[in-house]
């Protein structure tokens, strides 16, 4: 694999986490258009911690993590009463405010003679904590895949149990989950704070992927795009948006001649997606088929044996 | 087992109900009949804990309930079957049941409950690895009741369960009501079909325009002149030569 083929696939891999903290908000009927901002304060946070504390990376993830959960689910709590268009306003303005934050942020520390930290604007250079230990790009690429496949798996099992059932009541009609003895308030917030973490991993990966990162990156862009993944890719399962992420990221961006157009190819594909399949490519009534498609397929191989 | 006193509800300065009382004890069924409008959902809102009442007091076994937020009031037995918005589209069949089982600290149907659910809903039986939004309208009416019993409630608010359901269904789920009630279920039960609803319950309150206009012993209501002629002569069909020409 050359460079460039392991750079689109890490950036597939790291999108995806934006993505899957999309999906989990549309699972309960709320779309946010600020996932971005919890992608840029998990990597300003973990590159703060690993360049200017100079700890160990999985520490800057945790803390990126931690901190990217925490915000979340205060400005969860702060949007518990707003609704629909409400929220996702919220949400937008919530996220510039962060990148207006971090455009001022000018914090700076010397680390061998050399001034390392986030500088307004300019954004925050030198997280080489990859580089200095000499890790490959490859190497890398397994660490983010690592990361997303336990995130992946959480998600999986967390659909197959109550805590996803709530989730998906909630988005469903969460006046009528209230009427069953959710506690909409508490798991709104739970939710909120789950995505949090997740957008914040994607971040900290990011941060020590590119060494760099400034404020322009985490725009309202990214935001769109993370809902878009789970709106194309589907709802049904949180496969859904790694799909959607493959088809943008990994076939658009790979497919040169319509380079310049993508943007356009792009929005065309959520467009045609939305007016003919609302909630994306795997959406239940999809996932449902192949599982019992699946479901027959192991239960004739058992027969035959 | 609940008591209502003095019920004001009110939506942006138009009263919907107007100190309205009434009381259900164990082992009843209690029914609310009146036409649309008249407030019977603004009631069972109440009591479920969607939307506190103005004025007026709500007791569950003595203690007030009036206020509390709506999962507070099913965590103590109460339990609402709405009217239309019934279930959880995107959720399987059996994770609709889940969520009423969810209630009574578990999660997986046990096989009580998945022979009961194949005595009482034997359509439901079948179909429970299905997305409930494939379901008919009658069989979402009969899931979303399945669902509220498997919480195991103590009193179930139905708000109109014969809605859009056929003659045939909607004999179906009275008798299902009926036989829950046998099994020592409390029910309060807001229709509009009146002669079926008052055939099922023990005790009936007419409603009209937010106010108790009558109340009684559901068979007596049946007999009652003042009923048939105002509101029962309409519903269910007066004499023909009173049924004016076309």
């Amino acid at each position: 694999m050359d460079d460039y083929v392991i750079t689109v696939l890490s950036n597939i891999g790291m999108i995806s986490f934006i993505a899957l903290s999309a999906y989990l908000l549309l699972l309960t009927g709320e779309i946010s258009f600020g996932q971005q901002a919890y992608f840029g304060l998990g990597a300003y946070a973990a590159g703060a911690v690993t360049a200017m504390l100079l700890l160990p990376i999985w520490a800057g993830i945790l803390v990126g993590a931690c901190l990217a959960g925490l915000v979340a689910m205060v400005v969860g709590a702060l949007t518990l009463r707003l609704s629909g268009l409400y929220f996702s306003i919220s949400t937008l303005a919530f996220a510039e405010m962060v990148r207006l934050i971090l455009l001022i942020v000018h914090v700076q520390v010397e680390v061998e003679g050399e001034m390392v930290g986030p500088a307004g604007a300019e954004g925050f250079h030198g997280i080489r904590w990859m580089f200095e230990r000499d890790l490959s790009l490859v190497q890398f690429m397994l660490l983010i895949y690592g990361l997303l496949a336990l995130v992946l798996i959480v998600l999986l099992l967390m659909e197959r149990s109550r805590l996803g059932s709530v989730f998906r009541m909630l988005g469903s009609d969460d006046l009528l989950a209230e009427m069953q003895g959710v506690d909409t308030v508490r798991y709104r917030i739970l939710a909120a704070g789950v995505a949090g973490v997740i957008a914040g991993i994607g971040g900290a990966l990011y941060a020590h992927f590119t060494t760099y990162v400034e404020p322009q990156f985490f725009n309202v862009m990214l935001g769109v795009h993370a809902l878009a993944y789970g709106l194309i890719g589907g709802l049904g399962t949180a496969f859904g948006p790694l799909i959607g992420v493959a088809i943008d990221v990994g076939f658009l961006e790979a497919v040169r001649f319509i380079q310049g157009y993508r943007m356009i190819v792009f929005g065309g594909l959520v467009a045609v997606l939305l007016v003919f399949m609302p909630r994306g490519l795997l959406d239940e009534e999809r996932v449902h088929w192949l599982r019992t498609l699946f479901a027959r397929r192991s239960h004739a191989r058992s027969q035959r044996r | 087992m609940l008591d209502v006193r003095g019920l004001h509800i009110s939506y942006g300065g138009v009263r919907a109900v107007q100190g309205v009382s009434l009381e259900v004890s164990t082992g009843e069924i209690v029914s609310i009949i009146g036409p649309n409008g008249a407030g019977k959902t603004s009631i069972l809102n109440a009591i479920a804990g969607i939307r506190p009442p103005d004025r007026g007091e709500i007791l569950l076994d003595g203690r007030a309930i009036g206020g509390l937020p709506a999962h507070a009031v099913v965590a103590r037995g109460v339990m609402q079957v709405p009217e239309g918005r019934l279930i959880f589209g995107t959720l399987s069949v059996e994770e609709n049941l889940r969520v009423g089982a969810h209630q009574r600290g578990g999660f997986i149907l046990r096989s009580r409950d998945r022979s009961g659910l194949r005595r009482l809903f034997p359509a439901l039986a079948d179909k429970l690895d299905r997305p409930a939004a494939s379901l008919s309208g009658g069989e979402a009416q009969m899931l979303a009741l399945a669902r509220g019993l498997e919480s195991e409630p103590r009193l179930l608010l139905l708000d109109e369960p014969s809605l859009g359901l056929s003659p045939k269904l909607t004999e179906e789920v009275f008798e299902l009501i009926r036989r829950l009630r046998d099994r020592g279920l409390t029910v309060l039960l807001v229709e509009q079909n009146v002669r079926q609803t008052l055939a099922l319950a023990d005790r009936g309150y007419v409603l009209e325009s937010g106010r108790i206009t009558l109340h009684g012993a559901a068979a007596e209501l049946l007999s009652d002149e003042r009923l048939v002629s105002s509101y029962l002569g309409v519903s269910v069909g007066a004499p023909s030569h009173r049924v004016p020409n076309r």
